[in-house]
């Protein structure tokens, strides 16, 4: 399969089926055949990411831009770099002396607060939702709407007035900010799995060594649900498994409460070091 | 074992915990471990939702995740078993009209319902707002966990409306059939009413002894003092204890006779219709 780097699909307007023939359903929003996936989200657009060419875009009434950049640099990106061989984890990343740190978890984990935070002490920041992570030698982790999305809370803890950040869609408070230069595509050489334990009364991080790495970097992957219908099981479970052997894993866990973004943005510069 | 989806609906705090907890023992007849307690994922999981739609909900405004709910409880649910979820949200028609849990693979719902004066109490020490407020909130049409749009919140956000419409919305509203229990009779007739839930859900409620010692596994008293020793993941941030006291009637020394009144008058014809005087 090509491995290819580049950083966001192009895209064009025009019409969009409802169906993917040969296609099956994965969730109530995506369709997805060996070659092409399609996204319906209702109210804002029907998107179709295909293995070449731009993805086609047919934008329901009263879709914002914003709306639409919203799913096209985040999901709609995702599925592009599946079908173009990538490896894609559901990460923020940022650059740390050229090279890549993600940052993966489940939606809460502070996933864009810890980058958000790494970024106001000089790193810049490479992704935000989807971390595309090219197949090869390099392992390289290509910027893709970098800007960390915060909602007020974590603005208002970070200092940060709201002005300085663009609404990331009209019916949402959470915005988009840049805080540090765009980064250059950088080789990923660490994956910090953040995880919110309720029973922990301190952060505290485990290296994930052997086989759980593996395991790990398969669960941060972006809805791998995804993979057989593209028919990527196989070379997907390699690429991880190669990746697995190049790049420390660390699972940094923290409290519901009282772990500000600082303190953990503080540990992961250490454990980039 | 009957297939489909079975609901463990309930206002919050009103005994829902207690219910999985005794559930959870007996399907493992033995001691309860509450960090896996059946019945989940819990409706309104963000979790369960992101990795069912393939991307984060984070993304999402409240309105497309209402639509989205049902499709997702239909790709949750396993074809040809049971499978028993909690769920807190009001079965009212949301703003795109569908109720908002999958009628398509519910087999029924277990509804609890408790005094709204004790709930009041609890859902005050809960939240550590001030009696007032939790009182405010039963009687609030508009009232929703989870929502406020300033901030990312562990769960998706749920309707509530007040105490009366939740009770009516499970108990007179679904197309499916609904064992309405009172918290109440979980205390004073333990075997009695855990036993025809289970039944209702399809589980083998017959064998007596198994169904004692699933209670005496889930008592009161168990459960505080697992949750003293090893702490409980659902306990919300800041919450001294989940379970606190638990006992019917503790209302009548903790609630201002004030705010009590004005629960009867917010509640009373439904109170009247469960019996709470």
């Amino acid at each position: 399969m090509r491995a290819n780097s580049a950083r966001l699909p192009s895209f064009r307007l025009a019409a969009v089926p409802q169906m993917l023939e040969g296609g099956v359903e994965c969730g109530p929003l995506l369709e997805t055949s060996r070659d092409a996936v399609l996204l319906s989200v209702p109210g804002v657009a029907r998107f179709l990411a295909r293995r070449d060419g731009p993805v086609l875009v047919e934008t329901a009434p009263g879709a914002a831009d914003d709306d639409l950049l919203c799913f096209l640099h985040g999901p709609v990106a995702a599925a592009w770099a599946l079908l173009r061989g990538q490896v894609v984890l559901q990460a923020a990343s940022v650059a740390i002396r050229g090279r890549a740190v993600a940052l993966a978890g489940p939606s809460g984990a502070g996933k864009s607060a810890v980058a958000a935070a790494l970024a106001l002490r000089g790193h810049p920041a490479l992704a935000d939702a989807v971390t595309t992570v090219s197949v090869g030698s390099r392992w390289e982790v290509a910027p893709l709407a970098p800007e960390p999305v915060l909602w007020p809370d974590v603005a208002e803890g970070l200092a940060l007035s709201e002005r300085l950040g663009r609404p990331l869609r009209p019916a949402l408070s959470a915005r988009a900010y840049r805080l540090a230069p765009a980064a250059r595509p950088a080789p990923l050489s660490l994956v910090v799995v953040l995880r919110v334990d309720p029973l922990a009364r301190h952060a505290s991080t485990v290296s994930i060594e052997g086989g759980a790495k593996v395991e790990r970097l398969l669960k941060a992957g972006w809805h791998r649900g995804l993979l057989a219908p593209l028919g990527r099981v196989d070379d997907y479970v390699a690429a991880v498994t190669r990746l697995a052997a190049v790049v420390s894993v660390v699972e940094l866990r923290r409290p519901p409460r009282g772990a500000a973004p600082a303190a953990l943005a503080e540990r992961v510069e250490n454990l980039a070091r | 074992v009957t297939a489909g989806t079975v609901w463990l609906a309930s206002y919050p705090k009103s005994g829902n915990t207690w219910l999985r907890a005794v559930l959870s023992a007996w399907l493992c007849d033995g001691p309860v471990d509450l960090a896996r307690l059946v019945g989940q994922p819990i409706a309104s999981s963000r979790a369960a939702f992101d990795s069912v739609i393939g991307m984060p909900s984070s993304r999402l405004t409240p309105g497309e995740i209402a639509v989205l709910r049902p499709r997702v409880d239909e790709a949750v649910a396993v074809a040809g078993h049971t499978r028993v979820r909690k769920v807190h949200d009001s079965y009212a028609a949301g703003p795109a009209g569908e109720p908002v849990v999958s009628t398509a693979v519910t087999h029924g719902a277990i509804y609890v319902v408790r005094d709204p004066r004790d709930v009041a109490v609890s859902y005050a020490r809960a939240r550590s707002w001030p009696l007032e407020s939790a009182v405010a909130h039963l009687g609030d049409p508009r009232a929703e966990v989870a929502s406020s749009p300033d901030r990312l919140h562990e769960q998706l956000p749920q309707r509530l409306g007040t105490w009366s419409a939740h009770v009516r919305s499970w108990t007179d509203e679904t197309p499916f059939p609904v064992d309405v229990v009172r918290y109440e009779d979980f205390v004073a007739a333990p075997v009695e009413t855990f036993g025809r839930a289970l039944r209702f859900a399809g589980f083998d409620g017959g064998n007596d002894g198994r169904l004692r010692r699933a209670i005496a596994h889930a008592s009161f008293d168990r459960l505080q003092a697992d949750e003293r020793a090893r702490g409980f993941t659902e306990r919300h941030p800041g919450e001294a204890s989940f379970f606190r006291r638990g006992r019917p009637g503790a209302w009548r020394d903790e609630l201002p006779s004030e705010l009590a009144a004005r629960i009867e008058r917010d509640h009373g014809d439904v109170m009247a219709r469960f019996g709470y005087g």
